[in-house]
């Protein structure tokens, strides 16, 4: 019994692990630059988002062949829109060991819904594409209250 | 009880890789540098590190990039160049560049320091945009990569 119990447990975790991760490479939206010469995906790290945590915008760039596009931190500007027009320039860094991936720091301050605006030059290509949102966090309002989910 | 050392040493392996991220060799300065639009070909190529880097296992390349529509007195000169520069970067780093318009350069440290490498021309640069790139083992024996774009225009 208590063999049987261990034994499952772990196919368990792991099919749970395998949704989760299913869910999370979802909860992203693909754009192109050029004629579908490079891929740019952008996500939140991390969704759920919540108001005052320190929240992460993902850029995973490759080009058609699949290869990871680097450099791109010189070349891109991201902006977080925020709620009633407000705007905030972020910087996208790289991650050492991970080519192709940029990351970019915000940290939201109300409830309401955000979206990514990526704007500059990929290659030869000029690229200003806005992401909603709501289609990379698959929630909406896009950020939320956390005493929704607080317990004393 | 294995499980909760597990998770300590699954811990301690994470904070030894912020710790190291945080300590690799970045580019400081450079000459020329980033940006810059230079009326004659310099001779040499100075990148100055954060830290040391080997250059000896380490590889420096520049490339005279095909951006000749590139006005670089535009407004947005440079995030266009670094677009095209982004380009030869991640051909360069996998490893399947054309090497059309690749500059042979010489690769040395600085006399005195590994922060700074030189890099030595084989031959002055005609007018156009340049990007430098390398692929770096810095002493810390993590691998950087990087790039600086500059152009050489026309002497008046």
């Amino acid at each position: 019994m208590f063999t049987k119990t261990t034994g499952v447990a772990p196919k368990r975790l792991a099919v749970l692990l395998l949704f989760s991760l299913g869910a999370a490479a979802l909860a992203h939206v693909t754009k192109t630059a050029g004629d579908g010469d490079y891929e740019l995906v952008v996500g939140f790290i991390g969704a759920p988002l919540y108001v005052d945590e320190i929240e992460q915008v993902e850029l995973i760039a490759r080009d058609s062949s699949g290869e990871a596009v680097v450099g791109l931190e010189s070349s891109l500007r991201a902006q977080i829109l925020g709620p009633d027009g407000a705007v905030l320039e972020v910087t996208l860094r790289t991650v050492h060991g991970t080519p192709g991936l940029y990351l970019a720091d915000f940290r939201p301050t109300q409830v309401g819904n955000y979206d990514v605006r990526l704007y500059g030059f990929v290659g030869e290509f000029e690229f200003d594409e806005v992401y909603s949102g709501v289609a990379i966090s698959h929630s909406d309002p896009v950020v939320s209250d956390p005493e929704t989910i607080s317990i004393p | 009880m294995i499980a909760a050392l597990l998770r300590r040493g699954i811990l301690v392996l994470l904070a030894g890789v912020v710790a190291t991220a945080a300590a690799h060799a970045v580019l400081a300065t450079s000459s020329p540098e980033a940006g810059a639009v230079v009326s004659e070909s310099p001779a040499e190529v100075h990148l100055t590190f954060t830290e040391g880097v080997e250059v000896d296992f380490s590889d420096f390349w520049l490339v005279r990039m095909d951006a000749a529509d590139v006005d670089p007195y535009a407004d947005d000169a440079q995030m266009r160049l670094n677009g095209r520069a982004s380009a030869y970067l991640s051909a360069y780093l996998s490893g399947s560049p054309s090497g059309e318009g690749e500059v042979p350069v010489e690769a040395a440290w600085a006399e005195g320091t590994k922060s700074e490498v030189v890099l030595s021309l084989s031959e002055p640069l005609a007018p156009g945009h340049y990007v430098v790139m390398w692929r770096a083992l810095s002493v810390d024996t993590h691998g950087v990569n990087g790039h600086v774009v500059f152009t050489v225009v026309e002497g008046e």
